[in-house]
């Protein structure tokens, strides 16, 4: 065990340094004077491989309390204070909300036995080393320091919040046993069906959606299972499910056999090794079922030809990647819209407010239209399954086939995105009715405009960054900073508008004027460059 | 008609991988080109279909009548050592493209079931998608892609270099069977199969094209002469 926990250790470091070496390398200026050769410089990269570890676990150790702090502690202090307190202690607030986020969703919305890391892949996979050794190594090296770290952590949480020592001690006792128990789950189940719970995306979104209801929505109610999760006699019920997950984490003899078929490298937790694996582009892939679903597509494919018909055929096998990922989101804006039908019910007045004026809510649409869009999928999936091959032919390349094939996929993905645009412009005026605000107003058609246009714009901003800057290479490495610098700068503006708190005509007309005024630059953009830029790096 | 290569200069940061390279391939012949790995083949096929910038250097087409005229991205057909093929379309659909936008050039004068036909590809592979396809399959698509666009200059980089016996011998049939009509650059580095399949052979060494005499292609020591010309490189590196 040693021996494999040393070797886990140094690979990690090893891993941590290339991988510094590898950003530094590619920094502006600083770069250039760093040589390639430093990668067999091995007294410095032992040097700088002890210095690694170290930092970590001294991240480790203080990223504790600063977790307890912002997501734990902060939100109880705030709701125990206010205008409106919740009739609970700061701390019983810090304990329903600790319980169901490290608690609830730490042990089953991740698992250590099932993470995807580089050093799991080349261990198990290119080292043969042993799966049992390797899990019981890394579920060492792992849950250690973390419950070390905790333990201060959680006890100065409970002394500064009003608990004690003791409440702080049952709290720990808690986390460990119910993450060894989680842990020791997930093997039973994988054992038994083959499947990753925590990979599994509705039981994630099941598991995220009941530890931030339960944690923060629960505690904002007033109720806080604080008194059961510290009475006395959870001690025992916490001891028992630690060494249960214990023993059967310890004792399971099939990690040989069994754990190599859980390492798909889609879940790899590390987008360095995604990209360059091309894992990032996996969920985008083509498969055979692909073929046999769509006879109807197919038929209507028959009659087109040349790059119409490539085109027509590319959508219909897409289906899968593309109309799927739509529906969700058309899913999403059904339960957005259940729970403004809710406000509606439970606070007329806000409702009403809201709904005199749709577009004081447009600063948050602008965010959620970007989340919504599905245009970067479709990019990567026009890369991956066509242009990265198509694009080594020189008819393939010529401007004006371009320009045709960007024109056929811009209009087809800004389909896609304006349906998911139109469902929640319905939803918007189904709010208006459900809470007796007029709908034939200038402000709800400024919103609904805004938002079409909104869903035009992120499929134009996705397909111009990649048509203009065409950003992956042969190898599926991001070859390009300037999209990656856009991209950013795209994510940020939106993130921006969440805080923006003053909507109204103005923020509309702003919206309206900077959206037109990008897809036109950004059209431009594509016709005078495309033709030469939209290569395999 | 003849392919003029003159001059062709292309460097990769300090490294000079085609210096000056000047030749004159004719329709007709069969031509392997010879060299080490790294010695700038594929990068000459590279620049001879746009897909990469020349630095410096141009590459004609002479016709019969002696007319000259620049080589266009068109007018090659490539056929890559790792075949690339779209993996969302099946064969059929890839050849239909194909033809549709190929449509006027060269013969078309048959259909897609007849040209899959020519290359042996079996009627239920036709409609699997080319993703599941074996790498002789693929080339062998690739191959039908000049069949029927009729290119007059085919480019084949190492094409038969991962096929089995029997697909190794049917495309070599191919080529010979359709030589007389393009001028066809093939590309290797095994040396038996250059002598068994092309009419010259010619050496891409230290950035630029030698052709290999007649004489020597028929002398007994053939080989051990080449390969001393490839290690000359070496030295000189």
């Amino acid at each position: 065990m040693n021996k494999a926990l040393k070797q886990i250790i140094g690979m990690k470091a090893a891993l941590w340094v290339n991988a510094f070496l590898y950003y530094v390398r590619r920094l502006w200026l600083v770069g250039k004077r760093i040589p390639e050769s430093l990668y067999g410089n091995y007294e410095l990269k032992k040097i700088l491989s002890v210095v690694a570890v170290v930092f970590r676990q001294i991240g480790d150790f203080f990223g504790k309390p600063v977790y307890l702090l912002l997501a734990v502690g902060l939100p109880a202090v705030l709701m125990t204070q206010g205008e409106e307190p919740v009739p609970l202690s700061g701390w019983a607030c810090a304990v329903n909300i600790f319980f169901f986020l490290s608690g609830w969703i730490g042990s089953f919305g991740d698992s250590q036995v099932f993470a995807v890391t580089r050093d799991k892949v080349t261990c198990i996979k290119y080292m043969r080393m042993s799966a049992q050794l390797y899990t019981h190594s890394t579920l060492l090296f792992h849950y250690v320091p973390f419950f070390i770290y905790y333990l201060p952590s959680l006890m100065g949480m409970s002394l500064l919040l009003g608990g004690t020592l003791l409440q702080g001690l049952i709290l720990w006792l808690m986390l460990l046993g119910i993450r060894l128990a989680g842990e020791a789950l997930q093997l039973l189940i994988f054992d038994h069906t083959g499947k990753v719970l925590c990979r599994s995306m509705i039981f994630s979104w099941i598991v995220i959606g009941v530890g931030l209801g339960g944690g923060y929505g629960l505690t904002a109610a007033g109720i806080s299972l604080a008194p059961v999760l510290l009475h006395p006699l959870a001690v025992p019920v916490y001891l028992a499910l630690g060494a249960a997950g214990l023993y059967y984490l310890s004792v399971y003899r099939r990690y040989e056999q069994k754990l190599p078929r859980s390492l798909d490298l889609q879940y790899l937790m590390s987008s360095l090794m995604k990209n360059s694996s091309g894992a990032g582009f996996k969920e985008v892939e083509i498969q055979e079922k692909d073929l046999n679903q769509q006879e109807a597509a197919k038929a209507q494919a028959r009659h087109l030809k040349g790059y119409a018909y490539l085109n027509a055929l590319f959508f219909a096998r897409h289906r899968r990647q593309l109309l799927k990922p739509v529906c969700y989101r058309l899913a999403v804006t059904a339960v957005l819209f259940a729970g403004a039908v809710a406000l509606a019910v439970l606070e007329p007045d806000t409702a009403r407010k809201i709904g005199d004026d749709l577009t004081l809510i447009l600063p948050a649409f602008v965010f959620i239209m970007y989340c919504m869009t599905v245009a970067d999928k479709a990019c990567r999936a026009m890369f991956y399954n066509c242009d990265k091959d198509m694009l080594r032919y020189a008819y393939y390349r010529q401007p004006q086939v371009i320009l045709q094939n960007f024109r056929i996929r811009l209009l087809r993905v800004s389909l896609y995105n304006a349906v998911v645009g139109a469902a929640i412009c319905l939803a918007a005026v189904g709010f208006c009715l459900a809470c007796g605000a007029p709908v034939f107003t200038l402000q709800t058609l400024l919103f609904c405009v805004a938002i079409l246009l909104l869903s035009v714009l992120f499929t134009t901003h996705h397909l111009f960054l990649y048509y203009v800057f065409q950003p992956y290479s042969e190898s599926l490495q991001i070859k390009n900073p300037f999209f990656t610098v856009m991209n950013t700068a795209m994510y940020m503006l939106c993130l921006v508008c969440l805080q923006i708190d003053v909507g109204g005509a103005a923020f509309t007309l702003a919206v309206l004027i900077f959206t037109v005024l990008y897809i036109a630059g950004a059209l431009f953009l594509v016709y005078r460059r495309a033709p030469r830029s939209f290569r395999v790096k | 008609m003849k392919l003029q290569l003159r001059g062709i200069q292309k460097h990769y940061g300090s490294k000079e991988v085609l210096r000056d390279c000047s030749f004159t391939f004719e329709k007709g012949k069969i031509y392997g080109l010879l060299g080490r790995n790294g010695a700038g083949k594929t990068t000459l096929f590279n620049c001879l279909t746009d897909e990469v910038q020349p630095d410096g250097g141009s590459a004609v087409i002479l016709t019969e009548q002696g007319e000259e005229a620049p080589l266009t991205p068109e007018q090659v057909g490539y056929v890559f050592s790792t075949p690339i093929l779209p993996d969302f379309l099946t064969g059929y659909e890839f050849i239909k493209f194909y033809m549709d936008i190929h449509q006027g050039a060269g013969a078309q004068d048959k259909t897609i079931d007849q040209y899959f036909d020519m290359v042996k590809i079996e009627p239920e592979d036709r409609h699997r998608l080319i993703k599941g396809y074996s790498h002789g399959m693929k080339n062998k698509v690739q191959m039908l892609c000049f069949l029927i666009a009729r290119p007059p200059v085919i480019l084949l980089d190492e094409p038969l270099t991962s096929f089995d016996v029997v697909v190794a011998l049917e495309i070599k049939q191919l080529l010979r069977e359709i030589k007389h009509d393009h001028i066809l650059v093939f590309s290797t580095h095994i040396l038996q199969l250059a002598t068994d399949l092309c009419d010259e052979i010619v050496v891409l060494s230290e950035g630029q094209l030698q052709q290999i005499d007649h004489a020597m292609l028929e002398s007994k020591d053939f080989e051990e002469q080449i390969i001393e010309l490839l290690k000359d490189e070496e030295s000189h590196e």
